[in-house]
């Protein structure tokens, strides 16, 4: 009886000390901030408020800060700078955080409001920032080590109004191809902006079934995650140029289509249309040795004929 | 010879057949994310007009989410620990798991320290960063780790790469973009962090942090 509670003990303290006591997990630390980004049109010599939400879908609480960053892209990829600082990026001095340091538990919100005060007789034109929420790590510094740091960029677009306003840009290249090998559907624009202001591009594309005219893709189409499946809205700053893509990745490797694409940006709106044929490699190297066949069996048909020797060809 | 031509085309014909029989032509995979755009997703329905005086709108704020994860870690702290002997090379893996409405690009970099007579520039900081020594954060006179991304047996070095990828970068003080998605995702992101310990180093801990970046595009 002994032994068996001995063993029963055992058992029961080896099994809580095998169970970690503190274990991260996926979930545990997730942040997400609405909007990711906003427009603020600014008037000289003005006071603005606005703000971002901070919201705790994780499990755990987090202590997270903010601090304001400027925002400029690099390439025509745009892949974002957030250290570059330039006349766009004055808006950093205008911008003040009444708070920098919060806390939020699991199932709750914060509120990062920012104040705004732009100064008079600055030019108009747009200004450019983000707003980096980061989680804080209290942990004490461990021993040779490498901390990872999450942090989230909120994008301010921010308009200041004036007479030197200029919105100005145009399309510098437009991809649509018409046959494509394989299934690898893209249509590519490119976007200049010569103005000192951003504008947005718009861009809808519609696909229909060329024999049965069926709606595969419209511009309110949504995916079942909800994500717009047919629109896209892409901004275009100042002094850059901007390569803005749709594809589609999940399109089937035979079929033709009748594709329209609009483009909107400015004033400008466009609309192009194409009968677009999708055809795999191994269709095409097969259709050609069946067209080479062809020849070769013609042109010995007429040798043959030629040398007097009758003979059905088929 | 016909016969041979015949039967040639014939063949072709079945082998065709059975192939085209096998493309999907009417599954255009437009579940999911299939297709796939850099939206922003501000949705405007304003042109639903039910009646002559009201007009329905609807505007969908754009939204990231954010959970940086470190493969192995059991605490909370996001913290790489590495332990290495002189003349070896290790590397350990996390994960940025984001989830945008909108297109979004990932950016990494780390702590802007460096030796500034070797990989410093006045306007763009450290050009490859360094983990240093804690007993010497400032690295005045213990050597620290470069991350030039050269992440060889041998060397002291460390260096960054998405998981997949063969090669390591340098790790950058500046963010520097890692990964762009293709469109609004939920995606999973998965980076390796690689270190090698030459015989050169100092016996003890050297540290830097690593700063993920997620941004809408």
């Amino acid at each position: 009886m002994l032994k068996k509670i001995c063993l029963l003990l055992a058992i029961v303290i080896c099994s809580a000390l095998s169970a970690p006591s503190a274990s991260a997990k996926s979930g545990d630390v997730v942040m997400h901030i609405n909007p990711s980004e906003q427009d603020l049109e600014l008037e000289p010599g003005h006071r603005y408020e606005s703000s971002i939400t901070v919201y705790n879908v994780g499990r755990l609480g987090f202590d997270f800060e903010v601090s304001i960053s400027p925002y400029q892209t690099q390439n025509t990829d745009y892949s974002p700078d957030f250290s570059t600082e330039s006349a766009y990026t004055r808006i950093t001095e205008w911008i003040t955080l009444p708070q920098t340091e919060f806390h939020v538990e699991p199932g709750y919100a914060e509120v990062v409001n920012f104040v705004i005060d732009v100064p008079d007789n600055v030019p108009g034109g747009g200004q450019y920032a983000a707003i980096m929420v980061r989680p804080k790590n209290n942990s004490e510094e461990s021993d040779a080590s490498i901390k990872i740091v999450g942090q989230i960029a909120a994008i301010i677009y921010g308009h200041v109004n004036g007479d030197e306003v200029r919105a100005d840009g145009s399309m510098l290249e437009h991809h649509f191809p018409s046959f494509i090998l394989g299934n690898n559907f893209s249509i590519t624009s490119t976007f200049e902006n010569t103005g000192n202001i951003d504008y947005r591009v718009i861009e809808t594309l519609s696909i229909r079934n060329f024999f049965t005219n069926e709606e595969i893709i419209t511009p309110l189409t949504l995916s079942s995650a909800g994500h717009p499946l047919g629109t896209l809205k892409a901004s275009v700053l100042p002094g850059t140029t901007r390569v803005v893509s749709m594809s589609w990745t999940g399109a089937p490797q035979l079929g033709i289509f009748r594709v329209t694409n609009t483009i909107s940006y400015l004033d400008h709106s466009e609309v192009y249309e194409k009968v677009v044929v999708l055809c795999p490699l191994w269709l095409i190297v097969l259709f050609a040795i069946f067209i080479i066949i062809i020849v070769i069996a013609v042109v010995s048909y007429f040798r043959r004929q030629r040398k007097n020797e009758p003979q059905a060809f088929w | 010879m016909e016969k041979k031509f015949k039967i040639a085309l014939a063949s072709i014909g079945i082998v065709a057949g059975i192939m085209v029989t096998f493309v999907p032509l009417t599954s255009y995979a437009v579940e999911g994310d299939a297709f796939q755009t850099n939206t922003k997703s501000e949705i405007t329905i304003g042109e639903n007009k039910p009646s002559a005086d009201s007009t329905v709108s609807v505007r969908v704020a754009p939204v990231i989410s954010l959970e940086v994860t470190v493969d192995g870690n059991l605490d909370d702290d996001k913290t790489m620990a590495f332990t290495l002997a002189p003349n070896t090379t290790s590397s350990k893996n996390f994960t940025a798991k984001v989830t945008s409405t909108q297109k979004y690009t990932i950016s990494v970099h780390a702590d802007n320290k460096c030796d500034e007579n070797e990989n410093y520039d006045a306007d763009a900081g450290c050009s490859k960063t360094t983990m240093y020594h804690t007993d010497d954060p400032v690295g005045s006179s213990i050597k620290g780790i470069v991350g030039d991304g050269k992440v060889v047996k041998g060397t002291s070095s460390w260096g960054i790469k998405l998981a997949d990828n063969t090669d390591y970068s340098v790790v950058p003080s500046v963010a520097t973009v890692f990964y762009t998605s293709d469109g609004p995702a939920s995606q999973e992101t998965k980076f390796s962090v690689g270190i090698a310990a030459g015989t050169d180093l100092i016996a003890g801990a050297y540290s830097n942090t690593i700063y993920v970046t997620a941004a809408a595009n």
